[in-house]
Formats: C-alpha cells, structure tokens, sequence
C-alpha cells in the first residue's frame, strides 16, 4: 500500500504540468491513485499468493461463527476485525481489480457512485454495473468458501 | 411476491442500504427457497467481510516522506540525464562506424598487402637496392666504424676493376 501512494504522489508530481486545473486538484490526484492502484492490483493478480482454500485456524472458526449467527455484530473486536480483513483479503483477491475497486469504494467506503466515475473515468452506469456484477462475484466467492468449509467439515466429522 | 428469487435485490444495492420491505420480501423468500437462504447468508458474510476490510487502517512508516522526496529527486534528475543518455548513444553510433571502416580497411589491407611487398621487392632488386654501396649508404655513420666503410669500398673497387 506504501509502494501505491508513494508511485501516486511520485506521478503527481512529474505530471503536475498536466493539470489543467479543469476539476479539483482532490480528483486529479484520486484519479491518479485509483489507477495505480489498479495497475499495481492488476499485476499482483498476475501471481497470486495466497488462495482462499487456505484458511487460516482462525479464519474458519470466524466463518462458522458468522454461519451460525445471523445477527452477530458487524464491528467486533479488534483481533476478530483483523482475522475478518485478512479473510476479506483472500476472497476480494478472487475478484478482478476493477470489482474491488467498486466494491470497496461504494460498499466499504460509501462513496457516491458520481464520486466512483469521477474516480476512476467510467460512466455512472458502467460504475453501477460493476457493483451490480461485484456484489454477484463477491457473494459467489463467498458461497464457494462457506460449502468448501462444510466439506471439510465433513471430513473431519466423518 | 415470496416465490421470486431475490438474489437482484442483494446486487443492486449495498447490503447495508436494502429498505426495511426489501428484508421483508428477502426473509420471506429465504423462508421457502434453500438457494436464495445460502445467498442472503452469503451476502450478509461478504458484507461483514468488505466492511472489516475497510474499517482496517493503514499507518505509514516512519521514513515515508524521506522515501517518497527521494524518489522525487531521483525522478527529477533523469531529466536532466537526458541530454548525457543522447552524448552516450552518438559516441555510441560513432565508435561503430570507426570500427566497422576498422574492419574494412584490415580486410583491404590483407587482400592487397602481398602483390605490394612483392612490387616493392622487385623494384629494390632492379634498382640494386641490397647492394654493398646501398646498405653501408643507408646506415648511419656511427653505425659503422671507419675500416668497414673503408673496406667496402675497397671491395667494391676490386670488385669492378675485375
């Protein structure tokens, strides 16, 4: 992440000559940042690291807890935030980049959809179809890891 | 309204945002339809999972600036490389075609060096070149001590008087 502000503050600079001073300097520079961002996201998924069959011993109990309980608290504590996250990370790595960026900025964030296309240049419907096929990506990793996790439940039950 | 599937509801709006009616026709549906039940749970789940991601702050590290001003330079400087890059490849381009002429001017040197020495060699023996008068006229006179000039003179003047 520091390798992604630190290209976008090194282009903000050499290419500030570029700024016409049409928009605000706050959504040339987000303009800046989302695209490195996408590319650095693009290249990383060119040699994924981790899998989301890889669970860890504390991500599968928090995913059996979320299972079970339906009504069990969006924010918990901060070790479980943490497992959470780093589980979030495996199953958004599973997505391609431009998904995550919608899905994150409008869902995690609550960005505005303007703000999303002013972001990243697309049109306000392409953004809202995006998160329309993001939110169906995202939800079908999840449905994948939560019948692999009963499987191998299973399996170690039987 | 309960027998139609309501995975459209979950992806057109944040999960957080559904309206209080569209849980109703959700749980509703969810009650009758295993499917559509394990994509609410699903959806529920990436919610949670999207929104732990997002709470989860980032500090940088102590030495972030120095990186990022470096890298600045760094990126200032090339620049101004520039110019030295162009000097590199022109004497880049000239050290080849010198050494290509180089190249051509051995190769011409070798296929015309022996019908030259032998003209050479020819022209020395027709003119006399290697005779005594020649070789003691061609050396220096400190190469020579005072009797052997003498000599061969003398020799030279036996030489014709027969």
């Amino acid at each position: 992440m520091e390798d992604a502000a630190q290209e976008a503050f090194l282009k903000a600079y050499t290419q500030l000559s570029k700024y016409e001073g049409r928009g605000s300097l706050e959504g040339w520079l987000s303009r800046i940042t989302t695209n490195q961002c996408i590319n650095m996201l693009r290249s990383a998924n060119r040699r994924p690291e981790s899998s989301v069959s890889e669970l860890t011993d504390h991500e599968g109990p928090w995913l059996e807890n979320q299972m079970a309980d339906a009504s069990i608290e969006r924010h918990q504590s901060s070790e479980r935030g943490l497992i959470a996250s780093d589980l979030a990370d495996k199953v958004l790595s599973e997505l391609p980049p431009d998904d995550r960026l919608v899905l994150m900025s409008i869902d995690g964030e609550h960005l505005p959809v303007k703000d999303v296309a002013e972001m990243t240049g697309w049109s306000e419907s392409k953004v809202k179809v995006r998160a329309f096929r993001a939110r169906r990506r995202m939800r079908q990793a999840v449905e994948k890891l939560l019948e692999r996790k009963l499987i191998s439940a299973d399996q170690k039950g039987g | 309204m309960a027998e139609t599937h309501i995975t459209g509801i979950l992806e057109e709006k944040p999960f957080g945002s559904l309206s209080g009616d569209d849980i109703a026709n959700v749980e509703s549906h969810t009650a009758i339809c295993d499917e559509c039940r394990s994509a609410y749970s699903a959806a529920r789940i990436a919610d949670n999972l999207i929104h732990a991601r997002s709470a989860e702050t980032v500090d940088v590290g102590p030495f972030f600036k120095t990186r990022v001003m470096a890298a600045i330079r760094e990126g200032r400087l090339s620049p101004e490389e520039a110019p030295l890059v162009r000097m590199w490849k022109a004497a880049g381009a000239l050290v080849s075609t010198m050494a290509v002429l180089l190249v051509i001017l051995t190769g011409m040197t070798i296929f015309s060096g022996s019908p030259d020495s032998q003209s050479d060699f020819t022209i020395a023996a027709s003119q006399n070149l290697y005779s005594p008068e020649f070789v003691v006229l061609d050396l220096d006179d400190e190469e020579l001590a005072n009797d052997q000039v003498i000599s061969t003179i003398y020799d030279l003047e036996d030489g014709d008087g027969q």
